[in-house]
């Protein structure tokens, strides 16, 4: 009974979460999520880079790292690799689209250091995914991990307006916003028997 | 700097996580139980110490050019040893924190200090400060851990200190109490800085 | 005359103390991978050893001075090297199983279970009668489910209802029927977990599936070996 790729493709986004229930990529997801539209674009940065990279150290580990006996490797590894990604990625954006470099491009350094895309890699390699298994689940955490920042800005841009105690401002609301997103989205794990 | 000034300084009034607000996903991940905390932070605290350490005794070896990837490598180097460590040594702990300390790499905590102080100290006084983020850090990871897990589970470093007429909370077993237990705490430093002001 | 740019700003430079680092770091990470790696399977097999005792705690009198963990590793080899055996099916061929003994004669077998869960390949015991009718336990070894739903199947609860349930019985296979957590299992019946269908599901089917297909192949034209 193979659990189906769909499956695994809505759970990362909504049941599981990689930010709201495993707490990666709170960083940049705390200070980006001041702005809609930066939000968007860091969101779509890191859903690229994590697919990509997630395919990447897939073959690297299966192909390289388990003949060779090198899995200890597995962090320096899977870290050289995303961060090796992202630099050809900014080199490519901003050879053949400066727009799209104005846009995205300043984002991509924030992306090798985000917990998130190197959580993926891991995550997958401890339970075992296939391939395809693999691309689902990378695919739904940065979805996830865009679903939740787009929320969060679209809050707080709201919350301007509000009056927040003085020492709450800042991170402490963030945090409980948060907070309640990640009690929100635990309703979701009623979805189809996802879980 | 006096030592104790740079460690003083580090560990509380720059704390990583209530001031500077870094290193928060293992921050949160961990603290369901305080022996997981405890071994994070124990964790962070060698990583940070040696790397530190390391990075400021080659400081002036390092080009610049490849100063992030030459700190990324130290700062993996250590967590990798740590990893292998409780593998070999504390197995069930490994089991639990799982990929979390492999996470210790990207954790904004490392980096920053050793771009902020490493590249430019010496490397006793270094190790002085990475060992004082280390604390600051591990300090806020006990404090959520022994609320979640007092009342999540009744209990404090797994030992049953509430007996069975106590309802567990679940929600303190689940994520959304380490991001209400965090905003606490920051709430908590605030109002005591602006008291102090 | 050019004037000559030291090493250290040279080009080169960089490339050329990365390899250096990077070699450096890596030996010594070898080394140590190649210290721990004896201590690691020493503590898998532990483990393993561990979890099968475990399985028949009740049975064992040996076991019944202190809490299991309490045990030293020693201890534990030698009670296990007493009572349980290891051996391998013809079909599928080389699969490992266990059989349990007591004064020669065997009283059980214990069969390692792989079960699909929504995010990990969960990994459990399971021990049998030796004539297949009742299952004596599982034990869950590993799972990466999710923690607070499907991780549930850890607790005790969920695993020591398998205790005494049906297997096979007058030549038919019993298939469990599965319920809601809140009711009381009956006979031939076991309890889901409240919003965690997908992995206790996954345990169910799998233990039932597998242990079918073991026995078809394996156990059924009389004694094996």
């Amino acid at each position: 009974m193979e659990i189906n790729a769909i499956v695994i493709f809505f759970a990362a986004i909504f049941t599981s979460n990689i930010l709201l229930t495993n707490f990666l990529g709170m960083c940049s997801f705390l200070s980006v999520s001041k702005e809609v539209e930066s939000s968007f674009g860091l969101g779509v940065a890191v859903f690229f880079v994590m697919v990509c990279t997630t395919a990447i150290n897939y073959a690297v580990y299966h192909l390289i790292m388990v003949p060779l006996d090198i899995v200890y490797l597995q962090y320096i590894i899977f870290i050289i690799v995303i961060a090796a990604f992202v630099q050809l990625t900014e080199l490519f954006v901003e050879r053949f689209s400066p727009v799209l470099y104005y846009t995205l491009g300043i984002f991509l350094p924030l992306i090798t250091v985000n917990c998130a895309i190197l959580g993926v890699s891991l995550f997958m390699i401890i339970r075992n995914y296939s391939f395809l298994q693999s691309i689902a689940y990378g695919g739904g955490a940065g979805l996830g991990w865009l679903l939740a920042i787009l929320s969060l800005a679209g809050i707080r841009q709201k919350l301007k307006l509000n009056r927040v105690p003085a020492g709450l401002r800042g991170a402490g609301i963030t945090l409980i916003i948060t907070g309640i997103m990640a009690l929100a989205f635990i309703g979701f794990s009623g979805i189809a028997a996802i879980q | 700097m006096s030592r104790k000034e740079i460690f003083i300084k580090s560990a509380f009034t720059e704390n990583a996580i209530w001031v500077q607000i870094l290193g928060i996903c293992s921050a949160l991940a961990v603290t369901n139980q305080m022996k997981n905390s405890l071994v994070m932070g124990l964790g962070v605290i060698f990583t940070l110490a040696l790397s530190m350490f390391t990075i400021s005794m080659i400081r002036s070896l390092i080009p610049s050019r490849v100063r992030m990837m030459a700190q990324t490598f130290i700062i993996a180097f250590y967590v990798i040893l740590v990893d292998l460590f409780l593998k070999a040594v504390l197995p069930d702990v490994s089991q639990e924190l799982g990929p979390y300390v492999g996470l210790i790499i990207t954790n904004c905590i490392i980096m920053g200090r050793a771009e902020a102080f490493a590249i430019k100290n010496s490397p006793l006084d270094s190790m002085i400060d990475g060992i004082g983020a280390g604390v600051g850090y591990t300090l806020v990871l006990l404090i959520i851990s022994f609320i979640r897990e007092l009342f999540g589970f009744g209990a404090i470093f797994g030992y049953q200190v509430l007996g069975s007429w106590w309802t567990r909370w679940s929600i303190m077993v689940m994520a959304p109490s380490a991001f209400f237990l965090l905003a606490m705490l920051i709430w908590i430093v605030e109002i005591r800085k602006r008291k102090k002001a | 005359m050019k004037e000559k740019i030291s090493f250290r700003d040279s080009r080169l430079y960089p490339v050329f103390f990365m390899i250096i680092l990077s070699a450096i770091l890596t030996f010594i990470l070898a080394f140590s991978y190649q210290l721990s790696k004896g201590r690691v399977q020493m503590y898998q097999e532990l483990t393993l050893q561990t979890n099968l005792l475990d399985l028949y705690k009740g049975e064992i009198a040996e076991l019944n001075n202190k809490l299991i963990k309490d045990y030293t590793p020693e201890e534990i080899n030698k009670i296990y090297n007493k009572y349980i055996t290891k051996r391998t099916l013809q079909n599928p061929v080389d699969h490992q199983y266990y059989e349990f003994s007591q004064n020669g004669i065997r009283s059980g077998y214990v069969f390692p279970v792989s079960a699909k869960g929504l995010w990990s390949t969960i990994k459990l015991l399971v021990a049998i009668d030796p004539d297949f009718s009742n299952y004596l336990g599982i034990k869950i070894i590993s799972q990466g489910e999710t923690p607070g739903l499907g991780a549930r199947i850890t607790e005790d609860w969920f695993q020591e209802q398998f205790t005494g349930k049906r297997f096979y019985l007058d030549n038919k296979f019993i298939k469990l029927q599965m319920i809601e957590e809140s009711e009381d299992p009956e006979t031939d019946q076991v309890s889901q977990i409240t919003g965690a269908t997908v992995s206790s599901k996954a345990v169910i089917t799998a233990i039932q599936d597998e242990l079918e297909t073991l026995y078809k192949q394996n156990f059924s034209s009389g004694k094996v070996n």
